[in-house]
């Protein structure tokens, strides 16, 4: 079973004076039970609105989103919600609230509530301290801790680790980690910090100005893709349909490129996440292939 | 929706909202002075239109200004949990407000003996607000709080100052119409701001 | 147990298991019918991919090392000498390849290799 399936979905939002005009057009993957899925893409590219869309903060103008087997749009997702913790790109909880009173808050909201791993997550941050005077790290922990406290089966994070210290940073990646080694438990996380997408991931979604680039198993797309330094002739050699993306200097080539077209004594290297997402955004090349 | 309340009642707790309190208090001294002295009402109108104001920003400005609103949806409610909750909070406030309202005008009659007048300027002043506040639900439901907040407030102030200027002589009749125009506008708003609240992108 | 991914190497992460697992069960280190850890636990230790480490435990069953019980997990099959002893046949070969290899370059011949051989056994 797909824990979440996302079909054709289309967002427009209209250009005003106050914002740019933007599209998410027609997104379709699927993310299965069990797993982990990276969302990735250039900042304004459309990836909190997805997930937006998909939490039914905002409404999709076209498509369909199914989560944990039920549509976001009808009426039993209200009851689907139990089983999802979210994790928003910003600061959502009232200031003056602490973390004792959130816990009063969502022991009421969840049938399924755990205080005990909620304490357990906030480790050592004093529970009578009003949100709004938390250090950054903080205000970042408390809405992970509240999706991790109710034996969800879905999360959906956006951008947790975004603008916390490494320590921190591995912290909320070993809570990840730990919370799928239950079977059932899927987890789509976007974050610009392509290293720790690559220690979590199953997945790679990548999304640029709307559009849905790919959507690959991790460690197949690492084992298929090399990054390739060579010269402009030895380039040459390379079947040009199996390049996805070149860079050029004065002094030598730089080409992403499918591992089984590489032949012969070519240096090539491992390709990392961020190497794929640069080569796929910036290398056109015509008559290049896609991933 | 327990967690709705209990969040309510928390951001209304007396101690984060201790001066919305003390206006309320303040409100009930002021109209039993001005019952008991029929003085001028302005103070009366504005500290009543001052509560008001506070609590359509507090019930609806609320959620918006700290992304609470956003986060709230991903909880197991419905949006239509959402618009209830808030009206009951909305409808737990006005309470306090009018209890005030009335108990001290009661009070004042007591003192002074029979001015049924006096009661039916409260019920006439009561309507107006029930009747502000409920198209700011709906205003905030389709444009947001802020919106929302100022489109209520232009209304009573208008209808503050025209209860004003027409000074205190109202028949009973009058009394009742306004009542059942506030009603009828509160039963409206709540199905409306569903509605309108329903399909809006937050 | 130990199991060291090497993320620099440029060989596949499920072939990094594989080999691994594989030598632990052709050195007797796993016993028959021992259980494997679980997939998703090992995928968490390890902090890879569940995918990659499924990978991994069905290119060692459809060799034959392991057995898997539907919702048991996974065991280690019944020792193959047969199997065994290919594994060790190539793993000679691919040696044999590079002492040829340096031979040839170092000028060396094969009655003196044979030599070397017949004076490691005396050894």
């Amino acid at each position: 079973m797909n824990a979440l399936e996302v079909k054709n979905i289309y967002k427009s939002y209209k250009k005003t004076k106050r914002a740019e005009g933007f599209e998410l057009k027609n997104i379709s993957f699927s993310l299965p039970s069990g797993c982990v899925m990276g969302l990735i893409g250039e900042n304004g590219a459309g990836k909190s609105t997805l997930i937006k869309l998909i939490c039914g903060i905002a409404r999709a103008d076209g498509g369909e989103i199914t989560v944990l087997g039920t549509e976001n749009t009808s009426r039993k997702f209200t009851f689907t919600k139990r089983d999802m913790g979210v994790v928003l790109d910003y600061p959502c909880f009232p200031t003056k609230f602490t973390a004792n009173d959130i816990n009063r808050i969502m022991r009421r909201a969840y049938t399924d509530w755990n205080e005990n791993i909620f304490f357990k997550c906030l480790g050592t941050i004093d529970t009578d301290l009003k949100y709004g005077s938390y250090s950054k790290g903080m205000k970042a922990l408390l809405p992970i801790a509240v999706a991790m406290s109710h034996n969800a089966k879905l999360l959906i994070m956006d951008e947790p680790t975004s603008g916390l210290d490494p320590i921190v940073r591995d912290e909320i990646l070993d809570m990840i980690n730990e919370f799928t080694r239950e079977e059932n438990r899927s987890v789509l996380i976007s974050s610009h910090i392509l290293s720790d997408l690559e220690k979590a991931c199953d997945y790679i979604a990548y999304i640029s100005r709307g559009e849905l680039k790919f959507c690959e198993e991790k460690d197949d797309m690492l084992d298929k893709l090399v990054i390739v330094k060579c010269g402009e002739d030895e380039l040459n050699v390379i079947d040009r349909r199996k390049v996805i993306g070149v860079r050029k200097s004065d002094f030598g080539i730089e080409a992403l490129a499918y591992r089984n077209a590489v032949t012969g004594g070519i240096h090539c290297e491992k390709a990392t996440i961020e190497d794929i997402m640069i080569y796929t955004a910036k290398g056109d090349l015509e008559g290049g292939a896609r991933i | 929706m327990k967690g709705l309340l209990f969040c309510s009642a928390l951001s209304w707790r007396p101690k984060s909202a201790r001066l919305w309190y003390v206006l309320v208090i303040l409100l009930g001294l002021l109209n039993y002075a001005f019952g008991v002295f029929s003085d001028n009402g302005f103070a009366v109108a504005f500290i009543l239109f001052y509560c008001t104001a506070s609590l359509n920003g507090g019930v609806m400005m609320f959620g918006e200004r700290y992304n609470w609103n956003k986060y709230i949806v991903t909880l197991p409610v419905s949006r239509k949990q959402i618009i209830l909750c808030q009206h009951i909070e909305t409808a737990a406030y006005e309470l306090c407000i009018y209890m005030s309202l009335v108990l001290s005008s009661v009070a004042a009659m007591a003192w002074k003996g029979a001015d049924a007048a006096e009661i039916v300027y409260d019920v006439i002043l009561i309507s107006v607000i029930i009747i502000s506040i409920s198209v700011s639900h709906m205003v905030s439901a389709a444009f947001g709080g802020r919106i929302g907040q100022r489109c209520g407030v232009l209304i009573s102030v208008c209808a503050i100052v025209s209860i004003l200027q027409s000074i205190y002589d109202f028949p009973v009749e009058c009394a009742v119409c306004c009542i059942i125009a506030a009603v009828i506008i509160r039963a409206v708003s709540i199905p409306v701001s569903t509605k309108l609240y329903g399909k809006k992108d937050l | 147990m130990n199991i060291i991914i090497n993320n620099t190497s440029g060989v596949p992460i499920y072939e990094q298991i594989y080999a691994q697992l594989k030598n632990e069960i052709i050195s007797g280190a796993l016993k028959e019918n021992e259980p494997l850890p679980s997939i998703r636990g090992l995928a968490k230790g390890l902090r890879i991919s569940v995918i990659t480490t499924k990978r991994a435990y069905e290119e060692l069953e459809r060799s034959g090392y392991i057995y898997t019980l539907a919702g048991k997990g996974s065991f280690v099959a019944k020792r193959n000498n047969e199997l065994i002893l290919e594994e060790y046949l190539k793993e000679i070969e691919s040696h044999l390849e590079r002492i040829s290899k340096l031979a040839r370059a170092a000028n060396i011949g094969k009655n003196e290799l044979i030599d070397m051989l017949n004076a490691l056994e005396e050894d």
